[in-house]
């Protein structure tokens, strides 16, 4: 069960990479991209950097997006709740 | 409410129908935006189109016609979805005519070089009451990534029909069409392959389903609407809630809704690992060169000792270039630039009054022209970081660090923020809002300022040469150093006493390490320094001529001026540290913007005379000074961008005051101890 899977690991604490998930769970990196992206939209996770370029603005020689182009994810609330449940 | 169910039996009557003479079929073309179905709609309906609205929506609807082998094909082009929940008007509108119209056949059109994306929605789509037909359009993209696709082992898995395309070439609509209408009439069979979810919500699935069975709409599969109700769909939920059930039933799947609420993950789950099992049989995606080059880089770039190393190794390098390139160009920008302005303007303004004379010699070009020679180190800053993010280094950078704080016992939700502040202070206090709990949020916010941010690194860039000569790298490298120690010991303590160990958890995108577009690069620099020249321009200016009418003012004696009485009162602390009033007027004015310690020296010092800045600082501070004014500087008090996004963030006066007080009792300590030991060593 992919998407519960993956949210027991990311609940695990620490970053991890997108490379390091897809070994675990054995799937293809892109079909990871879409489940993160399904766990996003049902609340589960958020994406942090989408809006990094607004937040830097008052900063006059401000450089955010420190960790480059690739997207950044970390859990809600709710996500962090249903792993707890799952791992239960 | 009249009821009805729908199966195979019916669909394979209705190909019966269409075997038995010259028939009308209607065709629905499904698929995620942007997978070539208006290519595939338009090829087949030419100047046959009508185009108007869904009803009651603002989405456009087009219909045409096309035929066929003595088949009248209706075509409707539905909207570009990703799945058929009901996220939006346009998938609203996808689910409730395949449900409601029923058409002949649902054409699917899928990104072959994205199909772990694009089957999710033929996930959905199979299950319901109509035949599926699935094209593969973009298969000449996917050959070209190097993916290898065998469609008739993907027909076979998926139990439909798939046809190869690539629709922007007219290549492969034919066989679509013979398919979908051989499928119609029967003649293609017909098993697809159904997402399940996993036992234990099965039951609570079949639960659901005897609750609704007799009360679904008219038209509604009884199992889809349970399979929506247990998802939490809301469309579905209102419509079963409001006007399907009656009140007694709705509470008891209400109750088995709430004990079940994370069942939408089990659903999802099962789509999921249907597309998975469709690609592992399907697809094989050779390993690209790019791929393994990244993958081998890594090893070493992500390795938890190798990795820290070249971050460490990178950090000096840039270092080295700095002080190499930028601080000799610096030094000419000071006597050819500021050194020539200082003296064009003393020509023009030899007849001016003698303060305004001062004001703009004296304020404005030993200020904030000082400030202004800045640029070339920046300039190599913005350059490298924006060069190692383009490479695709930086997320590296961020995943070995979170390592490395873990070995210290600082992880946690303060981390990611943290790390945003080595730009800028500010984001970092603005990252925070990433954190759930109050208590971590305000106290990672109390961290922030502590991350020693690129104008501080201007700033050492700036003044290490002077005292330190070659070994200036090192004296930056090892700035950066202890000032991470002091955020890593705040750190450790808060996450043993607050965050009693929590770890928090991030994913991180790390992209494939490609050759740098220097274009990308060129515009990043040249904004980043656009921006400080502007506030070089504006904000520093302004703080320059502010600084020098404290320093006239009210005698024209800077020994007897307001900065003076201000510097003066300092200057006990200031003795502890080697520290003159000067110097402890610079570093309060930092906090207007760190930059700003630079202009009130050169105002103070003067930029134009004796050998410029620099030989005046060299005249007045001993290197264990120098060494404890960079600690200080450091760590000090925030600048205003940061202590007014601190305001806002806290919404609390208290909170931003008690940043203000921590940074100052941690940076005075350390420029005192610093000061202290290294005389004291000799």
């Amino acid at each position: 069960m992919m998407l519960e899977q993956l949210l027991r690991l990311i609940a695990q604490g620490g970053i991890h990479s997108y490379q390091d998930l897809a070994e675990q769970l054995s799937i293809p990196q892109p079909l990871l991209e879409a489940g993160l992206e399904d766990l996003a939209r049902l609340g589960y996770l958020r994406s942090i950097n989408d809006n990094c370029g607004n937040q830097c603005s008052a900063c006059p020689i401000g450089h955010c997006s420190v960790t480059g182009p690739g997207r950044l994810w970390s859990l809600t609330e709710k996500g962090a709740q249903a792993a707890v449940r799952l791992s239960s | 409410m009249p009821t009805s169910s729908s199966s195979l039996p019916e669909l394979k009557n209705r190909g019966a129908e269409v075997l038995a003479g010259e028939v009308t079929l209607t065709v629905a073309l499904a698929g995620q935006p942007n997978v070539g179905k208006s290519t595939v709609f338009n090829l087949l309906t030419g100047l046959s189109q009508h185009v108007g609205n869904w009803p009651g929506k603002t989405v456009e609807q087009k219909t045409g016609v096309y035929r066929f082998n003595g088949t009248t094909i209706h075509l409707v082009d539905l909207p570009g979805t990703y799945s058929l929940t009901a996220n939006s008007a346009e998938e609203v509108i996808a689910r409730d005519y395949i449900i409601q119209q029923r058409p002949d056949v649902v054409v699917v059109l899928v990104n072959a070089a994205s199909l772990e994306r694009n089957l999710y929605l033929v996930a959905e789509i199979v299950p319901l009451p109509t035949k599926v037909v699935v094209g593969l359009n973009m298969v000449d993209v996917a050959a070209h990534e190097g993916m290898n696709i065998e469609p008739q082992v993907l027909e076979a898995a998926l139990g439909v029909p798939v046809v190869p395309m690539v629709a922007s070439k007219n290549r492969g609509v034919q066989q679509l069409i013979e398919t979908v209408d051989q499928l119609a009439r029967g003649e293609i069979p017909y098993q697809p392959s159904i997402p399940e979810i996993r036992a234990d919500h099965r039951q609570v699935l079949d639960g659901i389903h005897r609750l609704v069975a007799d009360c679904v709409p008219e038209l509604y599969p009884s199992e889809w609407i349970a399979l929506k109700l247990l998802e939490g769909d809301d469309e579905i939920t209102t419509l079963m809630r409001e006007q399907c059930l009656p009140a007694d039933r709705w509470e008891q799947i209400h109750e088995i809704l709430m004990a079940h609420e994370d069942a939408v993950l089990a659903i999802a789950s099962g789509r999921y690992d249907w597309v998975g099992r469709m690609i592992r049989a399907a697809v094989t995606r050779p390993r690209a060169g790019q791929i393994t080059f990244t993958e081998r880089l890594d090893r070493w770039a992500t390795h938890p000792l190798w990795g820290l190393l070249i971050l460490a190794t990178i950090l000096g390098i840039v270092f080295w270039l700095t002080f190499a390139i930028g601080t000799p160009l610096q030094e000419l920008l000071d006597i050819y630039v500021v050194g020539n302005l200082a003296a064009v303007a003393t020509n023009w303004l030899a007849a001016a009054p003698a303060w305004l004379q001062s004001l703009v010699v004296d304020g404005a070009i030993a200020g904030a022209g000082t400030v202004i020679t800045f640029l070339p180190i920046l300039v190599i800053f913005f350059a490298v970081l924006a060069l190692l993010e383009d490479m695709g280094y930086m997320a590296r950078a961020a995943y070995v660090m979170d390592r490395f704080m873990h070995l210290m016992g600082l992880h946690g939700k303060s981390f990611l923020p943290l790390f945003l502040g080595f730009g800028c202070n500010v984001p970092a206090v603005m990252g925070s809002r990433i954190i759930d709990s109050r208590r971590a949020r305000l106290l990672t916010i109390l961290l922030a300022p502590l991350v020693p941010c690129a104008a501080r690194m201007a700033v050492i860039v700036f003044i290490a040469p002077i005292f330190f000569g070659r070994a200036a790298t090192f004296v930056a490298w090892g700035l950066i150093a202890v000032t991470l120690v002091v955020l890593a010991t705040v750190g450790v303590l808060i996450n043993k006493w607050i965050l009693k160990g929590e770890r928090a958890a991030f994913i991180m995108e790390l992209p494939l390490y490609h050759r740098p577009n220097l274009r990308t690069i060129g515009i990043q620099v040249w904004q980043n320094s656009a921006e400080f020249l502007k506030k070089a321009g504006s904000l520093i200016l302004v703080m320059s001529v502010v600084i020098w009418a404290l320093s006239t003012l009210p005698q024209g004696d800077i020994h007897t001026s307001y900065l003076a009485s201000v510097g003066k009162a300092l200057a006990p602390l200031g003795a502890l540290m080697g520290l003159d009033w000067e110097m402890m007027v610079a570093l309060l004015s930092s906090v207007v913007a760190k930059e700003n310690s630079i202009a009130t020296l050169g105002i103070l010092f003067g930029s134009a005379e004796g050998g410029g800045l620099e030989a005046s600082l060299a005249g007045v501070l001993t290197p264990a000074a120098a060494l404890a004014f960079l600690v200080v500087q450091m760590l000090f008090i925030p600048c205003i961008a940061t202590v007014a996004a601190i305001r806002q963030e806290t919404k609390s006066w208290g909170w931003t005051a008690f940043s203000v007080v921590l940074s100052l009792l941690l940076s005075l300590t350390g420029g005192i101890l610093t000061y202290q030991l290294v005389t004291a060593l000799g």
